[in-house]
């Protein structure tokens, strides 16, 4: 069975007393509309998803929500679309125009061409409706560009929704489209798409981004926004000019920027087009999604009826299927900037995945996201307890986090001063600098690899032999965490005395005292190197011969991590 | 370095398509591992730079799996050229049409002593070289498996196979002498990342690992630290997450209860061990997923030592099964109180 999105726009419920003259809103006419409905996605397809782009309300008021709330919970329960399943944003006419004159009248604003920055004022009961409807489990942030995100790994399909009601506020120059172009181009890089090359991925906004039906007041800043979006959002729902329109590609001419952009009617609204889209793909890997449009008839006997004659889209495209980016030979010529010969795309596209700053960045989303950073009484050994832990275990369960923390790393090793390949060892620590050491060993294939259980004396004593048989000239050394790397100093001492000229040890995360990060060791040809130090964790002061008191007093969790037999 | 190198009766042979998986390490974007199908001219120039370090007479380039490719014709006749010059047979086989038009291969059929055939709808561009030294080429991965086999036994039995310092395992009552130690076939580049090409492929081939389009992938799952390296490159080349149980301490202590449960419910996994012996450690792998909810669909290994015949509870996928047969040329010893039938 197919999941089916259902687009609806521009719902502009009026208060009670308008009701016959403005608004087709009533029993009959939702009965009707669901019965058609329920007709369709038995015999075709479920209609999973529900997207409403725009002006629920005809004046933003609250009681116009109340009814938009009773509305839509309809919807949703006779179809059975679950609400984690609806996108709405907001239209110009869920901009409250009279809390906008309040404020006026109130003197809480006298320069009126600012008066479209009350967004607080603006969405008032836009937010009371959004997060009353989907009760507490999304909530409207009037200050965000992005209104909702939503990923379905079943279907492969992304939605994201976007508020154009920025520039919006009751005067009549300010009646256009606008998003928030600094506040988005962050939010979307925080969203990460490009995890998900293969995933449909529909755009939703009231704004029309292009002229539609010869109606101007589309999105003001278009071409910036689409700067940002273009590479993954192929397909536009808009509502906001009361008619089904479409631009894209039409009988196999290209109309537009090669996106496609899909208005639909108002749902409601009397005397314009009354119509609703279906949209849907036969497999979920498919690149294009099939549209139907269907359109109410005001006649004697009103009905619904499918448009299949028309010069609309009948497919738009919903992903572009990536290629791999084209890597010139690596040529191990270590020494020179080899990264940015390498991979060029890297430095010179700064919305790059990899570049260094921001997959720091993009490391430490995925750490706060995951909740991977503990706080507790951790006690490694008698003499080494801290008070937090990274949970590096469940960081790199993630494949694209380590993707991610492989990228530093390989950075990292391409900006060493490494004269001789063939004298060269990567060796990894513990499970999770295997973890990483083994997909470096792949990427500098050159170079010699092992592994070490744990930084213990005996496993040490065997390196040092194997070094020193075979003469490596340098080792790096890969490891997750470090805090003062008290307990492998004196191996890695002894290692470098025997005629190893460098030792790198590097480390994903250093959560040790700033000043000491890079005088960790003694002896001059060991360095220490991190790919991240801004999280510290405190070390406990207490030796193994007294008790602090979190300890004493069991005021956090204590966690026992070594057996005294070891 | 040529990943997918092998030798055999003075011929060597090269899988393009495992040599494009390795090359694609270094794109971080990509997300593809097996399931690339386009030649880039990266991999063509690495191999053009590599095998002019090699000792060859006689070479075969598999072209399977590759459907595409991107414009590196003129990169790709330098090999050719260097083939002719230094008067190398060779062979390039299963070559899809896509591939031989956009590499121009039509115009080799002006060399001498150049061969065209196709064989199961794919092309087969020989110079001086006698397809039947290779055999049919249906049965071509089989072969492929079979030398990797034959390379790995002869390691196993030279060098791998070491005396054991803890001869009587912790997990069960036997006594074993000897162990193979995988760490040492890890440190051999030339063999181990092709080994995990091929353990990917044959999973795949028996349905463990779905294509890219399906959700819900199967999960790696490893316990040793050996099991860390083998499964993060097998999990980069079947595009796959990985989970495992740390030991954060002491070998004994296992505390995932504290933090994020590494174990998802309704998910399939794959375990991944260096070696199969007596199975202890499938097993408590085994409990520990289930109590979670979820399957373990297959366990792959390095080697798997047939202990006795029986079929496993679990489907097992080994690049190299020890037996009593091939046993007796290795010499492992599994020891007990009591005698051999």
């Amino acid at each position: 069975m197919k999941n089916a999105i259902l687009h609806i726009s521009d719902l502009h419920f009026v208060q009670m007393v308008y009701n016959d003259k403005l608004s087709l809103y009533n029993i009959d006419y939702e009965n009707r509309l669901l019965t058609y409905l329920n007709s369709k996605q038995n015999k075709n397809f479920q209609i999973k998803y529900l997207v409403v782009s725009g002006d629920i309300a005809d004046k933003s008021t609250p009681s116009e929500y109340q009814r938009a709330i009773e509305f839509l919970n309809k919807i949703v329960t006779e179809l059975k679309i679950e609400k984690k399943n609806v996108v709405i944003c907001p239209g110009n006419h869920d901009v409250s125009r009279s809390n906008l004159d309040d404020a006026i009248e109130a003197r809480r604003i006298t320069d009126l061409s600012r008066i479209h920055l009350l967004q607080e004022e603006k969405f008032e009961h836009f937010k009371g409706f959004f997060d009353v409807f989907f009760e507490g489990d999304k909530s409207f942030d009037v200050n965000k560009s992005v209104v909702d995100f939503l990923i379905d790994e079943d279907d492969k399909i992304i939605f994201l929704s976007l508020n154009s009601c920025y520039h919006e506020s009751n005067q009549k120059d300010d009646h256009f489209g606008y998003i928030n172009k600094e506040t988005f181009s962050e939010e979307l890089e925080a969203l990460e798409l490009s995890r998900y090359p293969e995933y449909a991925k529909i755009l939703v906004m009231h704004h029309n981004p292009q002229e539609l039906s010869e109606i101007t007041h589309t999105l003001k800043n278009w071409k910036e926004i689409n700067s940002f979006t273009q590479k993954c959002f192929k397909t536009i729902l808009c509502g906001h000019i009361h008619d089904s329109d479409s631009i894209g590609v039409i009988k196999n001419k290209q109309v537009g920027d090669g996106e496609y952009y899909l208005s639909v009617g108002s749902l409601l609204k009397k005397n314009v087009e009354n119509s609703f889209n279906l949209i849907y793909r036969e497999n979920n890997t498919d690149t294009k999604a099939k549209v139907e449009y269907y359109q109410y008839l005001i006649k004697k006997n009103p009905f619904w009826q499918q448009l299949t004659e028309s010069d609309a889209l009948n497919e738009v495209t919903v992903y572009e299927p990536q290629t791999p980016v084209l890597i010139p030979s690596i040529g191990l010529d270590i020494g020179s900037d080899v990264f940015s010969s390498i991979v060029p795309d890297i430095h010179q596209n700064p919305k790059s995945n990899f570049s260094t700053d921001s997959s720091l960045d993009r490391l430490l989303d995925i750490v706060q996201q995951k909740k991977l950073f503990k706080s507790g009484h951790f006690h490694w050994s008698r003499d080494f307890k801290s008070h937090g832990i990274i949970d590096v275990n469940y960081l790199m369960s993630d494949n694209y986090a380590l993707e991610l923390i492989t990228s530093l790393f390989y950075k990292k090793i391409t900006n060493l001063d490494i004269t001789s390949s063939e004298k060269t060892i990567i060796l990894g620590i513990g499970i999770e600098g295997n973890i990483v050491g083994a997909r470096l060993s792949v990427l500098f294939p050159k170079f010699s690899y092992s592994f070490i259980p744990t930084h213990d004396k005996k496993n040490f004593t065997e390196l040092e032999k194997a070094l020193k048989d075979n003469a490596y000239e340098t080792v790096i050394i890969i490891k997750d965490i470090i805090f003062e790397a008290d307990s492998i100093k004196g191996e890695l001492e002894s290692i470098a005395e025997r005629g190893t000229k460098n030792i790198y040890i590097i480390s994903l995360f250093y959560c040790g005292l700033k000043d000491k990060e890079i005088n960790l060791f003694e002896e001059k040809n060991i360095n220490h190197l991190s790919i991240c130090n801004k999280i510290k964790i405190n070390k406990c002061t207490h030796d193994c011969t007294e008790k602090c008191a979190i300890e004493e007093y069991r005021l956090d969790n204590i966690y026992e991590l070594y057996n005294e037999e070891v | 370095m040529i990943y997918s190198l092998l030798n055999k009766d003075g011929i060597k042979y090269i899988s393009l398509h495992a040599e494009q998986v390795f090359q694609n390490f270094q794109n971080f974007d990509s997300q593809l591992g097996y399931f690339t199908s386009e030649l880039t001219v990266g991999t063509v120039n690495q191999l053009a730079d590599d095998l002019q370090n090699l000792d060859i007479n006689t070479i075969v380039i598999d072209f399977s799996l590759l459907e595409d490719v991107h414009n590196c014709h003129a990169e790709f006749r330098m090999i050719i050229d260097y083939f002719l010059d230094k008067n190398i047979e060779f062979s390039l086989i299963r070559i899809s049409s896509t591939l031989y038009s956009k590499l121009n291969m039509h115009l080799l059929k002006l060399i001498e002593n150049i061969n065209e055939t196709a064989e199961c709808g794919l092309f087969v561009v020989s110079y001086k070289f006698d397809s039947n030294r290779i055999g049919v080429l249906e049965g071509f991965d089989s072969k492929i498996y079979s030398i990797y086999s034959n390379e790995l036994q002869e390691r196993i039995k030279t060098k791998y196979l070491v005396p054991n310092d803890k001869k009587y395992s912790d997990s069960s009552k036997v006594e074993l002498p000897k162990y193979i130690n995988i760490k040492l076939y890890i440190e051999d580049k030339d063999i181990s990342y092709y080994g995990l090409y091929l353990l990917c492929k044959k999973s795949i081939n028996n349905g463990y690992i779905p294509n890219l389009n399906q959700s819900k992938r199967p999960i790696v799952f490893f316990q040793s630290i050996q099991g860390a390296y083998l499964a993060s490159i097998f999990s980069k080349i079947g595009v796959l997450d990985m989970a495992y149980l740390d030991h954060i301490g002491p070998v004994n202590h296992i505390y995932r209860t504290i933090l994020n449960s590494s174990i998802k419910s309704q998910r399939d996994y794959i375990l991944i061990s260096d070696v199969i012996c007596m199975g202890t450690e499938i097993q408590i792998a085994k409990n520990i997923i289930e109590y979670e909810d979820s399957k373990v669909i297959a366990n792959i290994s390095i080697v798997n030592v047939m202990v006795i015949d029986k079929l496993p509870k679990i489907p097992v996928l080994s690049l190299f099964e020890l037996n009593k047969e091939n046993n007796k040329d290795i010499g492992y010893e599994i020891n007990t109180n009591f005698a051999v039938k």
